[in-house]
């Protein structure tokens, strides 16, 4: 490993601890994480990824900056309204860390294009804000065989799940949810509202998971669905089996390959 | 000298605490890293985090500012 005097100083406070160290670090370095959204979740995902220096960086939405986006999507500025969120995620990352290779694709996840993102990267983080995406990251990621962290947060209540490939620590988003929740469950307007510290909050535990997983440092939330309430400031853990007739994860998957008509919000 | 020797007189923590683990890594196991840091607090800080992360610490000699003292890699 040859970290610049720059990067030692840059990172010391990674090397430092025992659980990363200089080899932690050079896996770090190494490592490529796909953050799909660079709203809620994405925007502190990727400003911790930036700043731990991680190798590289795939960033995908399709959107552009919007008012009330700042209240929560840290990752832009009021100057960047307008822009594209990928081109607002570059700029603020580049200065952050400039050693940070960056992959900006403004996109929409889709089944057409899943599968050959999710593989050129070793975890993905899901920073989507809609079931159908979700279900999307899900998927591309169990088909590949790549790692990644779930999240999704509304209100003050949070759920994240990772998977990883590993049998027992492998139960994915069907296993838990069988079907999407139907529109009525989730299009309501007060359903929109969420504290930005929250999603805050989440997103930072998506990027201490990939790390983990990258680094090879402690127990990421596989076989556990961690559940926040923010109002009562509690967070517990609801442990998760692999469906044996998961649709996608199981011994006989029915979904094998990717098509946009599984990913239509109901 | 033919030994590996770390002169970290005037760093303080904890980039000397991170230059040991950097040296230590690059060696092969069992072998020894001869480390100078500055006396009294400094050294205190630097023994004992090695110490926590299961380094083996070994013969301090003091000589005034600093102090010399070997870790097996």
């Amino acid at each position: 490993m040859q970290l610049s005097e720059e990067q030692i100083e840059r990172y010391s406070r990674n090397i430092v601890l025992a659980e990363i160290g200089p080899k932690g670090q050079e896996r770090i370095r190494q490592g490529g994480v796909l953050i799909v959204g660079a709203g809620g979740l994405g925007s502190p995902a990727a400003l911790y990824l930036a700043a731990a220096g991680i190798g590289r960086l795939g960033i995908i939405d399709p959107e552009r900056v919007e008012l009330s986006n700042l209240q929560r999507q840290i990752l832009h500025d009021t100057p960047s309204l307008g822009r594209p969120k990928v081109e607002s995620a570059g700029k603020r990352l580049t200065s952050l860390n400039p050693d940070t290779g960056l992959e900006l694709i403004q996109d929409r996840l889709a089944a057409g294009n899943a599968l050959d993102l999710v593989r050129r990267y070793d975890f993905v983080i899901d920073g989507s804000d809609n079931f159908a995406a979700k279900f999307l990251v899900n998927d591309a990621c169990v088909i590949e065989g790549v790692p990644f962290c779930h999240a999704g947060v509304t209100g003050f209540r949070a759920q994240v799940l990772t998977r990883l490939v590993r049998p027992e620590k492998s139960a994915c988003l069907r296993c838990i949810l069988t079907d999407m929740p139907s529109g009525g469950e989730t299009e309501n307007c007060a359903r929109s509202g969420v504290l930005g510290a929250v999603a805050g909050l989440v997103g930072s535990i998506q990027a201490a998971e990939a790390l983990k997983v990258i680094a090879g440092a402690g127990e990421p939330l596989a076989g556990r669905l961690l559940v926040i309430d923010a109002l009562a400031m509690s967070f517990r853990t609801v442990k998760v089996v692999r469906d044996p007739e998961c649709p996608v994860c199981s011994a006989r998957p029915k979904i094998t390959a990717l098509d946009d008509s599984l990913y239509h919000q109901p | 000298m033919g030994e590996n020797f770390l002169d970290l007189s005037g760093v303080a923590c904890p980039m000397n605490f991170v230059r040991i683990k950097i040296a230590l890594d690059r060696m092969p196991a069992g072998t020894y890293l001869r480390v100078r840091v500055d006396s009294g607090p400094t050294l205190r800080e630097v023994r004992k985090s090695l110490r926590e992360q299961g380094y083996e610490v070994s013969d301090c000699i003091e000589n005034g500012d600093h102090t010399d003292f070997y870790i097996t890699a």
